[in-house]
């Protein structure tokens, strides 16, 4: 795809809070269509960059475009979004029609109709005369993508939005961004640490680290790196990416750290390989058929870490 | 504009606090109002005029009505990060700064017509219209009260501003409440007490400056009822406040990181 389909581009951004970096030349980008999933540990700088791409805060460095707007022109681009950054926020004592109604009155939307239909794609037109003080976490997950949605946005931007849904509620949450993205074609960006989830419905990620971004990759070339494979843990990883080479003809494999290789061949053989090593002086110290997922993939990525 | 100042009525027609606040007050008026006719009704009677004039010594609770409704208008936009909605959206800062003002104001401007119709309602049916010896006539007293209101209004928009620039730069109702007072009520004491205690140029630039704080302005009108100029001034010390407080304000604003 060319520039001219991204929808949001971070050219070198970067947001400093005294000496701390929250974002460090961060390039990435957003193009039609996508559901990106941005992917990374706490303080990685993701909310950050969601934040500034919703106006919220503004960068230290580098540009941002929307639709292809950027500077003062982008402001205006933020009308065709939908955010829901951290945690949805409303007036405490009106009730969620209330409080969507009052949004509606605000961005000039037509239509009472409006309220309703937004309430109802988020399962939350019983709530009655209850104020929003009242609401449970869950419930106030589905107000703020009733408002982020109320608008009918060509760009959503969603933080963590999963957080505090029932099962039956992420499920429903799942197929409404699916319905958007296929029937609207309303492009995501969406963070959130229930991996599991998010590769569920991306289709593309971002791995980012500590304000910058890691690895940028298609939900298709994902799966295949992650695609099942013998784990060999040898005493000279070296020695034996030289000996899969010449002695079993594959390059189908990969190098880790630890003298670790994941091989992509000889899965319905494994003894083949465990052999080819051992008859040229390479110790095997452990062998399994393993199939990484997504956390896999990024734990791996950012070296192990704790907490996704 | 219109929109967003259309959904800030809206807002605060839902709001308890705005209907409290306002019973409250309504309620001190009428305590205050039956003072006169208890009193009417043991000793000497005190006449409508002279019941009413007694407001001009009161301007000071209408810079206390402009925090409130600045308040109940902000309805704690950073405390409730509520703020965050507005601006993903693209609605600019100015628009969001300006569209609370303008609704803090006509909330204010309501607030005072009820009050004054309450109070000027009250007095009319409790206490004897005819004028008695020592006291306004209902006339003289009408007189004194409108001009009194027309040098009030301009200085109280001005506070009006203040109290908006107050919530929009500072965290925290409490904290931009004792801004909001400092600048209106303590300010004007520092100033005038600096300028009696610096001798020669300074000292009379700081008493003149005094002079000219909505407080200052709103406590001397009763001297120069009827005054045309003094009203005047009391319309560009006004303008003047608004328009200072709200260009700190929208800088501030601008600055400000969104959470």
């Amino acid at each position: 795809m060319t520039e001219n389909t991204a929808v949001l581009a971070a050219y070198g951004l970067s947001k400093a809070y005294g000496s701390c970096m929250a974002l460090d030349g961060l390039n990435l980008m957003v193009r039609r269509g996508d559901v990106y999933g941005l992917v990374g540990r706490n303080g990685a700088g993701k909310t950050t960059f969601m934040r500034m791409a919703t106006g919220q805060s503004t960068p230290t460095g580098g540009e941002l475009e929307l639709f292809g707007a950027s500077g003062k022109d982008l402001r205006a681009q933020r009308s065709r979004t939908g955010a829901m950054i951290e945690i949805p926020s409303f007036s405490p004592f009106l009730t969620a029609r209330e409080n969507l109604e009052y949004y509606r009155l605000q961005r000039g939307i037509p239509g009472r109709e409006t309220v309703d239909e937004a309430l109802k794609l988020v399962n939350l037109t019983d709530t009655g005369p209850k104020k929003f003080k009242s609401f449970s976490l869950g419930m106030k997950q589905r107000l703020g993508l009733a408002l982020a949605l109320m608008n009918h946005p060509d760009f959503l931007i969603l933080d963590e939005p999963i957080n505090g849904l029932d099962p039956e509620g992420v499920a429903e949450f799942r197929q409404i961004l699916r319905r958007l993205n296929v029937e609207r074609e309303t492009t995501i960006l969406i963070s959130s640490h229930i991996l599991s989830e998010l590769s569920s419905i991306a289709t593309r990620y971002g791995f980012m680290e500590q304000g910058k971004l890691l690895e940028e990759i298609s939900a298709e070339a994902l799966h295949d790196k992650c695609r099942t494979c013998l784990r060999l843990e040898v005493d000279d990883a070296a020695k034996a990416a030289a000996i899969l080479q010449t002695q079993l003809g594959t390059d189908k494999f990969e190098v880790l750290p630890g003298n670790v290789i994941q091989l992509y061949d000889c899965l319905d053989d494994p003894k083949r390989a465990s052999y080819a090593l051992a008859q040229n002086g390479v110790a095997l110290l452990a062998m399994e058929q393993k199939g990484a997922d997504l956390e896999a993939y990024f734990l791996n990525l950012i070296g192990g870490g704790p907490h996704a | 504009m219109l929109n967003y100042i259309r959904a800030e009525i809206y807002k605060l027609l839902r709001r308890p606090y705005t209907y409290i606040t306002l019973g409250v007050l309504l309620a001190l008026e009428g305590l205050y109002a039956s003072m006169f006719a208890f009193h009417n009704s043991h000793s000497m009677a005190t006449p409508f005029g002279g019941a009413i004039v007694t407001l001009v010594e009161m301007g000071a609770i209408g810079f206390c009505v402009c925090l409130l409704t600045g308040d109940i208008v902000f309805a704690g936009q950073y405390k409730n990060s509520t703020l965050k909605n507005e601006v993903s959206f693209g609605l600019s800062r100015a628009r969001i700064y300006l569209g609370k003002l303008i609704a803090q104001t006509l909330l204010s401007i309501v607030y005072l017509a009820i009050m004054m119709a309450f109070f000027l309602g009250l007095c009319a049916i409790c206490l004897p219209m005819e004028s008695s010896a020592g006291f306004y006539s209902a006339q003289e007293g009408l007189a004194i009260v409108g001009y009194f209101l027309a040098v009030g209004l301009p200085l109280w928009i001005g506070a009006q501003a203040a109290a908006c620039m107050c919530l929009f730069l500072i965290h925290g109702e409490m904290a931009a409440s004792f801004l909001h007072v400092g600048l209106i009520f303590v300010a004007p004491s520092i100033v005038e007490v600096a300028g009696l205690l610096l001798e020669g140029g300074i000292g009379e630039l700081l008493l003149k400056v005094h002079a000219y704080f909505p407080n200052t302005m709103l406590s001397n009108a009763k001297a120069v009822v009827g005054d045309p100029v003094y009203l005047g001034q009391a319309w560009i010390v006004g303008a003047f406040w608004v328009a200072v407080c709200t260009a700190i304000g929208l800088y501030g604003f601008h600055k400000k990181e969104i959470k």
